[in-house]
Protein backbone atom coordinates (compact mmCIF):
# COMPACT_ATOMS: atom_id res chain seq x y z
CA UNK A 1 0.00 0.00 0.00
CA UNK A 2 1.86 3.49 -1.24
CA UNK A 3 0.94 6.39 0.41
CA UNK A 4 1.64 10.04 0.15
CA UNK A 5 1.28 13.50 2.38
CA UNK A 6 1.03 16.55 0.33
CA UNK A 7 1.56 19.72 1.98
CA UNK A 8 -0.46 22.98 1.30
CA UNK A 9 1.23 25.62 2.10
CA UNK A 10 -0.10 29.60 2.38
CA UNK A 11 -2.46 30.67 -0.01
CA UNK A 12 -5.20 28.17 -1.47
CA UNK A 13 -5.25 28.87 -5.57
CA UNK A 14 -4.53 27.40 -8.16
CA UNK A 15 -0.97 27.79 -8.68
CA UNK A 16 -0.12 27.09 -5.34
CA UNK A 17 -1.65 23.83 -5.39
CA UNK A 18 -0.17 22.91 -8.49
CA UNK A 19 3.33 23.87 -7.18
CA UNK A 20 2.32 21.93 -4.16
CA UNK A 21 1.69 18.47 -6.11
CA UNK A 22 5.03 18.91 -7.66
CA UNK A 23 6.57 19.44 -4.41
CA UNK A 24 5.11 15.97 -3.09
CA UNK A 25 6.10 14.11 -6.70
CA UNK A 26 2.34 13.44 -7.52
CA UNK A 27 1.64 12.42 -11.14
CA UNK A 28 -2.41 12.21 -10.85
CA UNK A 29 -2.70 10.19 -13.16
CA UNK A 30 -1.18 7.23 -11.30
CA UNK A 31 -1.74 8.22 -7.68
CA UNK A 32 -0.78 6.32 -4.77
CA UNK A 33 -3.46 4.13 -2.88
CA UNK A 34 -3.17 7.36 0.22
CA UNK A 35 -2.96 10.26 -0.12
CA UNK A 36 -3.17 12.73 2.61
CA UNK A 37 -3.68 16.83 1.94
CA UNK A 38 -2.06 18.53 5.36
CA UNK A 39 -3.83 22.31 5.73
CA UNK A 40 -1.59 22.90 9.02
CA UNK A 41 -0.08 25.73 7.01
CA UNK A 42 -3.28 26.77 4.54
CA UNK A 43 -3.10 30.58 4.61
CA UNK A 44 -5.87 32.72 2.61
CA UNK A 45 -8.54 30.54 0.95
CA UNK A 46 -9.60 31.79 -2.72
CA UNK A 47 -12.02 30.40 -5.34
CA UNK A 48 -10.15 28.63 -7.06
CA UNK A 49 -8.45 27.02 -4.71
CA UNK A 50 -11.64 25.61 -3.37
CA UNK A 51 -12.38 24.13 -7.04
CA UNK A 52 -9.24 23.22 -7.61
CA UNK A 53 -8.50 21.08 -4.09
CA UNK A 54 -12.29 19.73 -5.24
CA UNK A 55 -11.71 18.61 -8.58
CA UNK A 56 -8.68 16.83 -7.84
CA UNK A 57 -9.68 14.94 -4.59
CA UNK A 58 -13.05 13.98 -7.09
CA UNK A 59 -10.14 13.00 -9.90
CA UNK A 60 -8.35 10.76 -7.57
CA UNK A 61 -11.29 9.14 -6.25
CA UNK A 62 -12.26 8.06 -9.73
CA UNK A 63 -9.11 6.47 -10.17
CA UNK A 64 -9.29 4.61 -6.88
CA UNK A 65 -7.31 6.37 -4.50
CA UNK A 66 -8.16 7.10 -1.14
CA UNK A 67 -8.02 11.14 0.21
CA UNK A 68 -7.67 12.54 3.33
CA UNK A 69 -7.33 15.38 5.18
CA UNK A 70 -5.16 16.32 7.93
CA UNK A 71 -4.88 19.63 10.22
CA UNK A 72 -7.96 20.56 9.02
CA UNK A 73 -9.81 21.28 12.24
CA UNK A 74 -7.86 23.71 13.59
CA UNK A 75 -10.35 27.06 13.68
CA UNK A 76 -7.64 29.22 11.08
CA UNK A 77 -9.48 31.99 9.06
CA UNK A 78 -8.70 30.10 5.50
CA UNK A 79 -9.95 26.85 6.56
CA UNK A 80 -13.21 28.43 8.56
CA UNK A 81 -13.97 29.72 5.33
CA UNK A 82 -13.05 26.41 3.62
CA UNK A 83 -15.61 25.00 5.83
CA UNK A 84 -18.20 27.87 5.27
CA UNK A 85 -17.86 27.21 1.46
CA UNK A 86 -18.94 24.01 1.84
CA UNK A 87 -15.79 21.77 1.00
CA UNK A 88 -15.41 19.44 4.27
CA UNK A 89 -19.53 18.64 3.95
CA UNK A 90 -19.28 17.38 0.07
CA UNK A 91 -15.16 15.59 0.56
CA UNK A 92 -15.75 14.21 4.03
CA UNK A 93 -19.45 14.22 4.66
CA UNK A 94 -19.34 16.37 7.67
CA UNK A 95 -18.42 19.94 8.66
CA UNK A 96 -14.84 20.56 10.33
CA UNK A 97 -16.20 22.86 12.76
CA UNK A 98 -18.83 23.35 14.95
CA UNK A 99 -21.00 26.77 14.32
CA UNK A 100 -19.96 27.34 10.59
CA UNK A 101 -22.90 28.32 8.40
CA UNK A 102 -23.22 29.57 4.99
CA UNK A 103 -23.75 32.97 4.34
CA UNK A 104 -26.29 34.07 2.14
CA UNK A 105 -23.22 35.61 0.08
CA UNK A 106 -21.78 32.07 -0.59
CA UNK A 107 -22.58 30.27 -3.18
CA UNK A 108 -21.79 26.56 -2.08
CA UNK A 109 -19.09 24.65 -3.61
CA UNK A 110 -21.19 21.44 -5.86
CA UNK A 111 -20.31 19.52 -8.07
CA UNK A 112 -22.41 19.95 -11.35
CA UNK A 113 -23.27 17.59 -14.17
CA UNK A 114 -23.10 19.43 -17.54
CA UNK A 115 -26.99 18.26 -18.75
CA UNK A 116 -27.84 19.72 -14.97
CA UNK A 117 -26.21 22.77 -15.03
CA UNK A 118 -28.31 25.26 -17.24
CA UNK A 119 -31.13 24.43 -15.36
CA UNK A 120 -28.92 25.32 -12.39
CA UNK A 121 -27.44 28.66 -13.76
CA UNK A 122 -31.55 29.68 -13.72
CA UNK A 123 -33.10 27.60 -10.55
CA UNK A 124 -30.18 28.09 -8.54
CA UNK A 125 -27.46 30.94 -9.35
CA UNK A 126 -29.24 33.66 -10.95
CA UNK A 127 -31.63 34.17 -7.70
CA UNK A 128 -28.28 33.68 -5.40
CA UNK A 129 -26.44 36.54 -7.21
CA UNK A 130 -29.77 38.59 -7.76
CA UNK A 131 -30.49 38.13 -3.88
CA UNK A 132 -26.44 39.38 -3.55
CA UNK A 133 -26.36 42.63 -5.86
CA UNK A 134 -30.05 43.98 -5.88
CA UNK A 135 -29.98 43.53 -9.65
CA UNK A 136 -32.87 41.88 -11.28
CA UNK A 137 -32.58 37.97 -12.79
CA UNK A 138 -32.94 39.57 -16.48
CA UNK A 139 -30.09 42.17 -15.83
CA UNK A 140 -28.01 39.47 -14.69
CA UNK A 141 -28.57 37.23 -17.48
CA UNK A 142 -25.57 38.35 -19.91
CA UNK A 143 -23.47 37.03 -17.12
CA UNK A 144 -25.48 33.93 -16.37
CA UNK A 145 -24.75 33.36 -20.16
CA UNK A 146 -21.27 33.02 -19.26
CA UNK A 147 -21.83 30.19 -17.03
CA UNK A 148 -23.64 28.19 -19.33
CA UNK A 149 -21.19 28.55 -22.02
CA UNK A 150 -18.47 27.39 -19.55
CA UNK A 151 -20.60 23.86 -19.10
CA UNK A 152 -21.17 23.68 -22.86
CA UNK A 153 -17.38 23.84 -23.21
CA UNK A 154 -17.27 21.12 -20.20
CA UNK A 155 -19.46 18.92 -22.31
CA UNK A 156 -17.72 19.45 -25.46
CA UNK A 157 -13.98 19.06 -24.42
CA UNK A 158 -13.86 16.70 -21.44
CA UNK A 159 -14.34 13.46 -20.81
CA UNK A 160 -15.35 13.99 -17.19
CA UNK A 161 -19.27 15.41 -17.73
CA UNK A 162 -18.91 17.57 -14.47
CA UNK A 163 -17.51 20.34 -13.41
CA UNK A 164 -17.40 22.16 -9.45
CA UNK A 165 -18.17 25.71 -8.97
CA UNK A 166 -18.16 27.70 -5.81
CA UNK A 167 -18.68 31.69 -5.46
CA UNK A 168 -18.66 34.16 -3.32
CA UNK A 169 -19.94 37.68 -3.50
CA UNK A 170 -18.56 40.22 -1.19
CA UNK A 171 -20.66 43.05 -0.33
CA UNK A 172 -18.12 45.58 0.92
CA UNK A 173 -16.99 45.84 -2.75
CA UNK A 174 -20.19 44.63 -4.16
CA UNK A 175 -18.23 42.40 -6.00
CA UNK A 176 -18.63 38.27 -7.05
CA UNK A 177 -15.69 36.32 -7.28
CA UNK A 178 -16.69 32.76 -9.12
CA UNK A 179 -14.65 29.84 -9.77
CA UNK A 180 -15.70 26.80 -12.16
CA UNK A 181 -13.58 24.08 -13.34
CA UNK A 182 -13.21 20.70 -15.03
CA UNK A 183 -10.79 17.66 -15.19
CA UNK A 184 -10.38 17.69 -18.76
CA UNK A 185 -7.61 17.40 -21.01
CA UNK A 186 -7.33 21.11 -21.03
CA UNK A 187 -7.38 23.93 -23.73
CA UNK A 188 -3.50 23.56 -24.96
CA UNK A 189 -4.25 20.17 -25.55
CA UNK A 190 -7.30 20.39 -27.35
CA UNK A 191 -6.26 23.17 -29.58
CA UNK A 192 -3.07 21.48 -30.67
CA UNK A 193 -5.64 19.48 -32.42
CA UNK A 194 -6.24 21.56 -35.01
CA UNK A 195 -2.96 23.85 -34.59
CA UNK A 196 -0.01 21.79 -33.41
CA UNK A 197 2.24 24.40 -33.20
CA UNK A 198 0.76 26.39 -30.21
CA UNK A 199 1.10 25.69 -26.99
CA UNK A 200 0.85 27.50 -23.29
CA UNK A 201 -0.97 30.71 -23.07
CA UNK A 202 -0.53 31.43 -26.70
CA UNK A 203 -2.88 28.35 -27.34
CA UNK A 204 -5.20 29.71 -24.54
CA UNK A 205 -5.49 32.78 -26.30
CA UNK A 206 -5.71 31.32 -29.54
CA UNK A 207 -9.13 30.09 -28.42
CA UNK A 208 -10.25 33.51 -27.44
CA UNK A 209 -10.61 34.23 -30.96
CA UNK A 210 -13.43 34.15 -32.20
CA UNK A 211 -12.88 32.77 -36.00
CA UNK A 212 -11.41 29.77 -34.15
CA UNK A 213 -12.90 26.96 -33.19
CA UNK A 214 -11.60 23.28 -32.57
CA UNK A 215 -14.86 21.72 -34.34
CA UNK A 216 -13.95 18.72 -31.25
CA UNK A 217 -17.64 18.38 -31.46
CA UNK A 218 -19.60 18.35 -35.17
CA UNK A 219 -21.86 21.18 -34.09
CA UNK A 220 -19.09 22.57 -32.25
CA UNK A 221 -18.46 26.18 -34.00
CA UNK A 222 -16.72 28.20 -31.19
CA UNK A 223 -16.63 31.77 -30.15
CA UNK A 224 -17.68 30.83 -26.53
CA UNK A 225 -14.74 32.38 -25.12
CA UNK A 226 -14.36 36.01 -27.40
CA UNK A 227 -18.52 36.29 -26.03
CA UNK A 228 -17.82 35.76 -22.49
CA UNK A 229 -14.68 38.01 -22.84
CA UNK A 230 -17.09 40.78 -24.10
CA UNK A 231 -19.53 40.30 -21.65
CA UNK A 232 -17.10 40.08 -18.33
CA UNK A 233 -14.65 41.95 -19.44
CA UNK A 234 -15.50 44.81 -22.50
CA UNK A 235 -19.21 45.19 -21.06
CA UNK A 236 -18.90 44.62 -16.83
CA UNK A 237 -15.22 45.89 -16.48
CA UNK A 238 -14.36 42.53 -14.86
CA UNK A 239 -11.58 39.86 -15.37
CA UNK A 240 -11.33 36.20 -16.26
CA UNK A 241 -7.96 34.44 -15.57
CA UNK A 242 -8.14 30.73 -17.32
CA UNK A 243 -5.93 28.25 -15.66
CA UNK A 244 -5.71 25.48 -18.04
CA UNK A 245 -3.02 22.69 -18.75
CA UNK A 246 -0.12 24.04 -17.36
CA UNK A 247 -0.65 27.42 -18.74
CA UNK A 248 -2.46 31.06 -17.75
CA UNK A 249 -3.74 33.82 -19.17
CA UNK A 250 -5.61 37.05 -17.77
CA UNK A 251 -8.63 38.79 -19.94
CA UNK A 252 -8.42 42.32 -17.98
CA UNK A 253 -10.83 44.61 -17.84
CA UNK A 254 -11.64 46.16 -20.98
CA UNK A 255 -10.84 42.49 -22.76
CA UNK A 256 -6.75 42.48 -23.12
CA UNK A 257 -5.47 39.15 -22.64
CA UNK A 258 -1.67 38.93 -21.27
CA UNK A 259 0.07 35.79 -20.25
CA UNK A 260 0.90 34.79 -17.02
CA UNK A 261 3.72 32.60 -15.55
CA UNK A 262 3.31 29.33 -16.70
CA UNK A 263 1.79 26.45 -13.65
CA UNK A 264 4.73 25.39 -12.14
CA UNK A 265 5.12 21.63 -12.21
CA UNK A 266 4.61 18.34 -13.20
CA UNK A 267 1.68 16.83 -11.73
CA UNK A 268 -0.43 15.75 -14.50
CA UNK A 269 -2.72 18.18 -13.48
CA UNK A 270 -4.54 19.50 -16.72
CA UNK A 271 -8.36 20.19 -16.17
CA UNK A 272 -9.38 23.69 -17.06
CA UNK A 273 -10.47 26.76 -14.12
CA UNK A 274 -12.00 29.90 -14.60
CA UNK A 275 -12.11 32.25 -11.98
CA UNK A 276 -13.77 35.63 -12.54
CA UNK A 277 -14.42 38.68 -10.97
CA UNK A 278 -17.40 40.86 -11.86
CA UNK A 279 -18.37 44.34 -9.74
CA UNK A 280 -21.55 43.43 -9.83
CA UNK A 281 -22.01 47.74 -9.45
CA UNK A 282 -21.21 47.95 -12.79
CA UNK A 283 -24.46 46.05 -13.67
CA UNK A 284 -27.21 48.77 -14.73
CA UNK A 285 -29.44 48.46 -12.06
CA UNK A 286 -32.69 49.11 -14.49
CA UNK A 287 -33.92 45.68 -16.06
CA UNK A 288 -32.95 46.03 -19.48
CA UNK A 289 -36.10 46.43 -22.55
CA UNK A 290 -36.65 43.21 -24.57
CA UNK A 291 -36.23 44.82 -28.25
CA UNK A 292 -36.78 44.02 -31.72
CA UNK A 293 -33.53 42.82 -33.43
CA UNK A 294 -31.86 45.52 -35.75
CA UNK A 295 -29.82 43.59 -38.41
CA UNK B 1 -45.49 33.03 -38.75
CA UNK B 2 -44.72 33.64 -34.87
CA UNK B 3 -42.46 31.43 -32.80
CA UNK B 4 -42.83 31.70 -29.16
CA UNK B 5 -39.50 30.27 -27.80
CA UNK B 6 -40.67 29.26 -24.34
CA UNK B 7 -43.80 27.06 -26.14
CA UNK B 8 -41.38 25.24 -27.41
CA UNK B 9 -38.16 24.97 -25.53
CA UNK B 10 -36.90 24.96 -21.94
CA UNK B 11 -33.79 27.16 -22.12
CA UNK B 12 -31.80 28.06 -25.06
CA UNK B 13 -28.39 26.99 -24.01
CA UNK B 14 -26.99 23.49 -26.08
CA UNK B 15 -27.03 22.96 -29.29
CA UNK B 16 -29.95 20.25 -29.17
CA UNK B 17 -32.31 23.55 -28.34
CA UNK B 18 -31.04 25.68 -31.21
CA UNK B 19 -31.68 22.17 -33.45
CA UNK B 20 -35.24 22.73 -32.18
CA UNK B 21 -35.31 26.20 -33.01
CA UNK B 22 -33.77 25.23 -36.65
CA UNK B 23 -36.48 23.14 -37.56
CA UNK B 24 -39.14 25.67 -36.54
CA UNK B 25 -37.68 28.74 -38.43
CA UNK B 26 -36.49 26.54 -41.32
CA UNK B 27 -40.20 25.15 -41.75
CA UNK B 28 -41.81 28.47 -41.37
CA UNK B 29 -39.27 30.03 -44.17
CA UNK B 30 -40.51 26.79 -46.41
CA UNK B 31 -44.03 27.53 -45.76
CA UNK B 32 -44.49 31.52 -45.37
CA UNK B 33 -41.61 32.88 -46.62
CA UNK B 34 -40.30 34.39 -43.22
CA UNK B 35 -40.34 33.53 -39.68
CA UNK B 36 -40.54 36.14 -36.87
CA UNK B 37 -39.03 34.23 -33.15
CA UNK B 38 -40.31 35.74 -30.33
CA UNK B 39 -37.89 35.34 -27.60
CA UNK B 40 -40.45 36.75 -24.26
CA UNK B 41 -39.16 35.29 -21.26
CA UNK B 42 -35.92 34.12 -21.88
CA UNK B 43 -33.23 35.57 -19.82
CA UNK B 44 -29.85 34.64 -22.35
CA UNK B 45 -28.82 32.34 -24.68
CA UNK B 46 -25.35 30.81 -25.16
CA UNK B 47 -23.11 30.39 -28.30
CA UNK B 48 -23.79 26.86 -28.88
CA UNK B 49 -27.76 27.52 -28.72
CA UNK B 50 -27.36 30.27 -31.40
CA UNK B 51 -24.70 28.37 -33.82
CA UNK B 52 -26.94 25.71 -34.21
CA UNK B 53 -30.64 27.87 -34.22
CA UNK B 54 -29.42 30.13 -37.06
CA UNK B 55 -25.95 30.03 -38.48
CA UNK B 56 -27.06 27.21 -40.65
CA UNK B 57 -29.04 29.37 -42.27
CA UNK B 58 -26.16 30.76 -44.28
CA UNK B 59 -25.59 27.83 -45.85
CA UNK B 60 -29.05 27.40 -47.45
CA UNK B 61 -28.81 31.45 -48.23
CA UNK B 62 -27.25 34.78 -48.34
CA UNK B 63 -26.87 36.73 -45.39
CA UNK B 64 -28.87 39.27 -47.12
CA UNK B 65 -31.41 37.27 -47.56
CA UNK B 66 -32.13 36.08 -44.16
CA UNK B 67 -32.34 39.42 -42.99
CA UNK B 68 -35.13 39.50 -45.12
CA UNK B 69 -36.83 36.04 -44.39
CA UNK B 70 -36.15 36.45 -40.22
CA UNK B 71 -37.29 38.54 -37.78
CA UNK B 72 -36.13 38.77 -33.84
CA UNK B 73 -38.13 40.62 -31.42
CA UNK B 74 -38.86 40.76 -28.09
CA UNK B 75 -35.30 39.93 -27.21
CA UNK B 76 -32.85 41.04 -24.78
CA UNK B 77 -29.87 42.82 -25.63
CA UNK B 78 -27.35 40.02 -24.99
CA UNK B 79 -29.81 37.56 -27.11
CA UNK B 80 -29.71 40.03 -30.05
CA UNK B 81 -26.54 41.05 -30.00
CA UNK B 82 -25.01 37.29 -30.06
CA UNK B 83 -27.03 37.18 -32.67
CA UNK B 84 -26.33 39.32 -35.05
CA UNK B 85 -22.51 39.10 -34.39
CA UNK B 86 -22.42 35.24 -34.69
CA UNK B 87 -24.12 35.91 -38.26
CA UNK B 88 -21.61 38.54 -39.44
CA UNK B 89 -18.44 36.64 -38.24
CA UNK B 90 -19.66 33.75 -40.01
CA UNK B 91 -21.21 35.24 -43.23
CA UNK B 92 -17.77 37.20 -43.38
CA UNK B 93 -15.24 36.12 -45.94
CA UNK B 94 -12.61 35.62 -43.15
CA UNK B 95 -14.95 32.82 -41.85
CA UNK B 96 -15.03 30.36 -44.37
Amino acid sequence: MSEMVVSLVGALNYPSVAYDLDAAGLIVQSPPDTLIFDLARVGFVEPSGVVMLHNLTRYLHSMGCKVFYRNYNEPRPGLLFLDGAGFFEDVIRTKAFEGTRRKATTLSLREIRTIDAHGWVSSDFLPWLANCSSRSEAALGHFGFCISEIFNNIRDHSDHQVGSIFAQWYPNIDTLKLAVGDFGRGIPATVATVEPELAGATAIERAFDPKFTSQSTPKNRGAGLDFMRKNVCQSLNGTMTVYSGGAAVLARAGGQIVHLNPIYGNSGYTGTLFEIVLPTHRIPEANPEEEEMRW
Amino acid sequence: MVIHVTDHLSGCATNEDGEVLLGLVEDAIRREGSAVVDFHGVLYTTTSFVNSAFLPLLERMSFDEVKKRLRIVKAYPQITSMIRDRMSQESSPAAA
